[in-house]
């Protein structure tokens, strides 16, 4: 049987804000989620969106999934995150765009 | 024994204290010259050192400058120049957004239709100029990106911003234009700045 943990961005959503923005909230959301963590213990991580949830910025994702990113590589990060997205806001191209920085970045860091 | 001195003072007349005297100031002279050509040897030595070492360093500051100048010789033909019209393009769509606010209804289908029109208009840059920038200039690359995100992040911030009346032409201007203006300064400042080193 698999071992899922669910992070519901509902907990961390500024009072009142229908979007995740900025670099900072980012880092911010990782540390209090605490994602690296539970992508370590778990199979499978199922992101929730909350419904009303107008757009979750690349700059957010960016800091948010570093780690995991990283760790994981594209292919078994899409593997291993389920994001629950009932609204009409889609992540997927936010989502596309994050990863595609994060590994972007660490190439260059990397050579 | 005080005759016997009083007869040696008689022996020294002025003049051999004088002879001596003599003998003593060419010594000294002697000494003196030597000092000089010594010293002078020493210090024409530590001023010819320096001296190749101001030519060295003004050869070098020379190749610099000449490998600064063909940085940003590169810099402007490669980078900037083909990639004009995108960055223009950008802040044009940036600024179009105003007209889809104008003529329509503030839904929130259009506010998630404007805010993706927005992000996509800063990814397609990222692709095709941030990208090339962070291998050649990553500190200019960091700051620029700084600069897009900073931008698309207050754009969808003011959109979702259920106080803003976004329809109002002011209002958008005041909201949204004025920070898409000063973001286009701020990266042509940024470029111009570039020193290429």
């Amino acid at each position: 049987m698999k071992n899922s943990r669910i992070i519901n961005l509902q907990d961390y959503r500024t009072l009142g804000s229908r979007v995740f923005t900025g670099r900072d909230r980012g880092i911010e959301v990782r540390l209090a989620s605490k994602i690296d963590f539970l992508e370590k213990e778990s199979d499978e991580i199922t992101i929730q969106i909350p419904d009303d949830i107008g757009s979750i910025n690349p700059s957010f994702l960016e800091e948010f999934l570093l780690n995991v990113v990283v760790k994981l590589q594209a292919e078994m990060f899409f593997k291993k995150f389920r994001f629950q997205n009932n609204g009409r806001y889609k992540i997927t191209n936010d989502l596309q765009e994050a990863v595609e920085r994060i590994l972007r970045e660490e190439t260059a860091l990397v050579h | 024994m005080i005759l016997r001195c009083f007869n040696i003072a008689t022996i020294w007349s002025i003049s051999d204290f004088a002879n001596i005297a003599n003998i003593i100031i060419a010594g000294v002279s002697l000494l003196l010259a030597a000092y000089i050509f010594i010293y002078q040897r020493g210090k024409d030595k530590i001023e010819k050192v320096e001296s190749q070492q101001k030519d060295n360093d003004a050869k070098l500051e020379t190749l610099n400058l000449q490998e600064q100048n063909i940085r940003l010789q590169w810099f402007k033909e490669l980078i900037v120049q083909p990639h004009l019209n995108e960055i223009n393009y950008f802040y044009i769509a940036l600024h179009s957004i105003e007209n889809k606010f104008s003529n329509g209804t503030n839904s929130d289908d259009l506010k998630i239709e404007v805010s993706e029109f927005v992000k996509g208009e800063g990814a397609k840059l990222r692709k095709s100029f941030g990208d090339i920038l962070r291998s050649v200039t990553p500190e200019l690359h960091s700051d620029i990106k700084s600069n897009f995100d900073t931008l698309i992040d207050s754009i969808v911030n003011k959109i979702f911003d259920s106080g803003l009346n976004l329809k109002d032409g002011p209002t958008f201007e005041r909201e949204i234009g004025s920070l898409i203006s000063y973001s286009h300064n701020d990266l042509i400042s940024k470029i111009y700045n570039y020193k290429g080193i």
